[in-house]
């Protein structure tokens, strides 16, 4: 089936920026992925409309929102896509609740498939609803923000880095109801960010742009992958990055235990309490890779598992290895002629307890 | 002459309507000239502050050779409808109009300017179509700047002199408004009395409008720093 919704192929011109936009975007949680200046900004107006390409088109299922060649510029307000900002943009003379309902009573009854009760359950809006815009936080105003774009029942959401004004905590909690409302809806979703472990935990596919240009897309993994070794992303080095969630602590050992799925992992003790869900980065450069379980060793986590690709990226080798997750290893060229590492061998992965790195 | 509270209500009259008469055309030229860019901006920002810096004389000049009863349009109207606008009420609440209008298109022009296009950007994403935007953003934001303009128009209005007595005439009770009253007075010996009582009132009412229009400035931009806080 024919997952693919948007097809865009348009140029732009401003000022000194030249953006040359094609892409197919499909059903999902695309990230669009880059440097600041390399044009997602500017791509996202132009899906939304509030800026008109020079040239190309802009087609959405069947209907076509752009298209130089046949005159045709479909309107921002008729095109039904949701365009969240960087900064919230609310109505400053209107409350929280006005401004949720700004979209909401413009929707014909009939397009409406977002409810308040819903959009204010699950984005924890009740305790703002009589609150002015001025008094909010940035993670408040943002939080309004995306519960008035839903409101309005979107085909599709543009997020441009929602979360660039707030602070972490507040982050990871709008980052899952995000990732909730695209799943619970099954609401499309374009994200801009130019943080690489949003993006990795996030989408569903990436488009990776660079100087007004899409220079690649598909999967998060392999995408930033090959771009390990461009020398803007060479100070990145392959992260292994899984939300977990904090099921034991072991005081006497100042160790606790974290679970991603079936697999478990042991590393220091770290200030969390129970049930708390977070980030944690496994740098690839330090894992090691066994093709026997180890006896006798001190490092605390020894996950068996099968090669499922090798790849070799500017010089580096990676390995990936299905362990109940995906785990991305580095390893030198000698490693896998000596160790005779190839797709679908048992191996065990060594892990170090102090090789975890938590995200914040 | 008319007794002082003919004269009063009359200067009233004239400047309300006149006041009410630019409202929508000083809109329309804020908006026009915060928001858009177009060929001959530049032109068209010079002819509405024209009346700005023109002796009221000669604006009141041009007028009666527009409407007058053998100006360009004024003799169209004399023709069909046997109407002469000149030397009337009418002509007086116009004239106070034209010599108002910049005042007013300015403070509304810089209300709008401060609305942060972004936000009305965003409203559009929303579904919103430019003139429900228009209605439902840009006027309530700008409301303050809009009454700040209508009140400074109000005022001078009120103290509209050159361009009246060119178009409208000196006539009592039609169109002798309390600056003409004065002129007429001064002329006249031993009216000292009503004249200092007129000087008082007109003080007193450009007073008020000048100082609520300089609050609701104030507050306006309080709110407004808030806002972009």
């Amino acid at each position: 089936m024919d997952n693919s919704f948007l097809q865009a192929q348009f140029d732009i011109r401003l000022k000194s920026f030249h953006l040359q936009f094609e892409a197919v975007i499909n059903h999902g949680f695309t990230a669009l992925f880059g440097p600041s200046g390399c044009g997602k900004t500017t791509t996202l107006k132009c899906l939304s409309g509030l800026l008109q390409p020079d040239s190309g088109f802009i087609q959405f299922n069947s209907t076509p929102f752009f298209s130089h060649e046949n005159k045709i510029f479909v309107q921002p307000e008729k095109r039904g896509i949701g365009h969240v900002f960087q900064d919230s943009r609310l109505f400053p003379h209107m409350s929280v609740k006005q401004n949720l309902l700004f979209g909401y009573g413009l929707t014909q009854p009939h397009e409406r498939h977002f409810f308040f009760d819903d959009v204010i359950a699950l984005l924890k809006l009740s305790p703002l609803l009589d609150r002015s815009p001025h008094s909010l936080s940035g993670g408040e105003a943002q939080r309004v923000a995306i519960g008035r774009a839903l409101l309005a029942s979107p085909q599709l959401l543009l997020l441009d880095e929602p979360l660039a004004a707030i602070d972490q905590p507040n982050r990871i909690n709008l980052l899952t109801s995000l990732k909730q409302i695209h799943q619970e809806f099954t609401l499309p979703i374009v994200y801009v960010s130019h943080d690489l472990s949003t993006v990795l935990n996030i989408a569903d596919s990436v488009l990776l742009m660079r100087s007004g240009k899409v220079e690649a897309s598909g999967d998060p993994f392999v995408v930033l992958k090959d771009y390990v070794s461009s020398d803007f992303y060479s100070q990145n080095t392959l992260q292994n990055i899984f939300k977990v969630k904090l099921t034991r602590t072991d005081e006497k050992a100042g160790t606790c235990t974290v679970a991603k799925g079936n697999v478990e992992f042991t590393l220091p003790r770290i200030n969390a309490n129970y049930g708390d869900e977070f980030f944690l980065d496994i740098p690839g450069s330090e894992i090691i890779i066994a093709t026997e379980r180890p006896h006798g060793l001190s490092a605390r986590n020894i996950l068996p598992g099968l090669i499922t690709n090798i790849q070799s990226v500017g010089g580096k080798i990676f390995i990936g290895v299905d362990a109940g997750i995906q785990v991305e290893v580095e390893v030198v060229e000698k490693t896998v002629e000596a160790l005779k590492l190839a797709n679908g061998k048992q191996v065990f992965l060594i892990i170090k307890a102090t090789a975890f790195r938590r995200i914040n | 002459m008319s007794p002082t509270t003919e004269i009063i209500q009359l200067s009233l009259k004239i400047s309300l309507i006149a006041t009410l008469l630019d409202l929508p055309f000083a809109i329309a030229c804020g908006w026009l000239l915060a928001r858009k860019n177009f060929r001959g901006k530049m032109l068209f920002d010079t002819l509405v502050n024209l009346p700005l810096v023109l002796p009221p004389v000669v604006t009141g000049y041009f007028l009666l050779m527009v409407f007058g009863r053998n100006g360009f349009i004024g003799k169209y109207f004399y023709a069909y409808f046997g109407i002469s606008i000149s030397f009337t009420w009418q002509a007086a609440a116009i004239a106070a109009a034209v010599v108002a209008f910049p005042l007013c298109v300015r403070a509304i022009r810089v209300a709008i300017e401060n609305i942060d296009p972004r936000i009305e950007e965003a409203a559009r994403t929303l579904r919103a179509g430019r003139w429900f935007i228009f209605r439902r953003i840009t006027l309530p934001l700008s409301a303050n700047g809009i009454i700040a303009g209508l009140l400074l128009a109000f005022a001078r209005c009120l103290g509209e002199f050159g361009a009246t007595i060119m178009f409208a005439g000196n006539i009592p009770g039609e169109t002798q408004t309390m600056p003409l009253a004065v002129f007429s007075l001064a002329n006249q010996a031993g009216q000292d009395t009503k004249i200092l009582l007129l000087i008082a009132i007109a003080l007193a009412f450009s007073f008020a409008s000048l100082a609520i229009s300089e609050i609701l400035l104030r507050r306006w931009r309080r709110t407004d720093g808030q806002a972009n806080g």
